[in-house]
């Protein structure tokens, strides 16, 4: 049983192989060799709801549909940009859930409450522009791009075109040229993002295209189906978890249940101590397939944490600085408390 | 077609700093010693003299600012209308904050709850905690 890695970025990469993410880059290319023609030609556009290379993943809703309406050579430009602009294609078949509102998907802004720039939580709008989801390169990328319509040298008709492609790929989540053929992928039902851009979702699928088939991830690690439901992760006892075979599986999953219950369980071999439990210390858990080195402290409401750090790392104010992105020791020190 | 990512743009940090990026931090924080550090659960509030970068300003979520967002929605917040949010474009996992007047933290959780603490005013970077990986993870409870 080997698990994969699916980043966001690595999993809209593998949907259509060499295909073209929705990026700037890809936005600019697209529009680029378009304008530059003295007529501006509609392309035929093939529609897939879910990508041939994750035929593998479970169908809930019928086979892979491949919808060749908008090839039809008679639909006329107006007809395939408002295609694009329906809405249902950019509904989201999914309750919002309140409680993990931040990670799952919600329906869509209008367009004009899109705010590139309002990242709380470094996704949270970023999803929304263009109805797709964004991590961070993409997100400065998109600013690039969003800013250069007012650059010197770019006509009013220019603008024109390259807004209209902006629009007509607004509802797709991948495009990718064929020569005159745009194949593009429907954007998927849901997908479900943690903060770092993994496909992640604790407590069901992360993503689910547009034909019903699933994908169910751990912070971007697929889970196979016996651990797919919360209570079966739950149910495991640490000598199973650390017997895992895949071990970025088994350290997700470690994580999930919480390092400090591994470390309760097997013990740890102490590195450095600071002698305050909330500054902590720095220990080695000795794991099937390695040692691991953690950051061994009280949290402010009393429960014993055990951060990933460094194997490198051997002193609790380097760790500290560590898991507080390089921020200084000293900085943090100066803290009355931690609560 | 030139899919490379343009090169004006700026770089973006997949690993933890290096000692010799720790060293500009110092400086380039502008650290206040006039306040001290706040530390809420996995949320570093390091008070600065001013908020730097190429920042937005983030939109409250209703009358909270939520400084540090949970998958169990179990956010750390402060009062919006005391403090304006920023993220920094080139790097959105940095948030810095202006508190205007006096307010508390607040962690909106139940159970295993991160005693509130007062902000005072003044400008501030939020940092969560993070683990190492091929791309830093940010780590909350």
């Amino acid at each position: 049983m080997v698990a994969s890695r699916h980043s966001y970025s690595q999993a809209k990469r593998a949907a259509l192989g060499d295909g073209i993410d929705l990026t700037a880059d890809a936005i600019a290319g697209l529009w680029e060799p378009i304008y530059r023609r003295s007529e501006y030609d509609r392309p035929k556009v093939i529609h897939y709801d879910c990508p041939d290379e994750w035929s593998d993943l479970e169908i809930d809703d019928g086979p892979l549909h491949i919808n060749e309406e908008l090839n039809a050579n008679e639909q006329s430009r107006s007809d395939w940009l408002a295609h694009y602009r329906t809405p249902h294609l950019n509904r989201v078949e999914r309750d919002q859930d309140v409680e993990f509102g931040w990670s799952r998907n919600i329906e869509p802004p209008a367009r004009s409450e899109v705010v590139i720039a309002n990242v709380t939580g470094i996704f949270q709008s970023a999803k929304n522009e263009f109805g797709a989801y964004y991590n961070w390169a993409e997100i400065a990328q998109l600013k690039f791009l969003l800013s250069s319509r007012n650059l010197p040298g770019v006509t009013s008709e220019d603008r024109q075109i390259r807004q209209e492609w902006i629009d007509a790929l607004s509802s797709v989540w991948l495009a990718k040229l064929d020569d005159d053929t745009i194949h593009v992928l429907r954007r998927p039902r849901f997908v479900n993002i943690d903060p770092n851009g993994e496909l992640h979702d604790a407590h069901g699928p992360c993503l689910q295209f547009a034909n019903g088939r699933h994908l169910w991830a751990l912070h971007g690690i697929e889970l196979p189906a016996p651990f797919r439901a919360r209570k079966d992760r739950d149910r495991l006892k640490v000598a199973e978890l650390l017997t895992l075979e895949d071990q970025d599986l088994r350290d997700v999953m470690c994580a999930e249940r919480g390092w400090a219950e591994i470390a309760e369980t097997i013990g740890c071999v102490l590195i450095d101590d600071s002698r305050d439990p909330y500054w902590g210390k720095v220990v080695d858990l000795w794991i099937p397939g390695g040692t691991r080195r953690f950051l061994d402290a009280m949290c402010g409401t009393g429960r014993r944490i055990l951060v990933p750090i460094e194997e490198h790392i051997s002193t609790v104010n380097d760790a500290q600085e560590s898991i507080h992105g390089g921020t200084p020791f000293w900085m943090l020190r100066t803290a009355p408390r931690r609560t | 077609m030139d899919l490379r990512v343009p090169s004006f743009l700026p770089a973006f940090k997949t690993s933890s700093p290096t000692k010799k990026e720790k060293k500009t931090m110092d400086e380039i924080y502008a650290y206040d010693f006039k306040r001290h550090t706040i530390l809420q659960g996995d949320v570093a509030l390091i008070p600065v003299e001013q908020v730097m970068g190429d920042l937005v300003t983030l939109e409250p979520s209703g009358r909270d600012l939520i400084v540090a967002h949970s998958e169990t929605g179990h956010h750390h917040v402060v009062e919006a209308e005391k403090a304006d949010g920023f993220v920094d474009i080139e790097d959105p996992s940095r948030l810095w904050m202006t508190v205007r007047e006096d307010t508390q933290i607040v962690h909106q959780r139940e159970e295993f709850q991160h005693e509130a603490q007062i902000v005072p005013a003044g400008h501030y970077l939020v940092q969560r905690q993070t683990a190492p990986g091929p791309r830093p993870t940010v780590w909350s409870d």
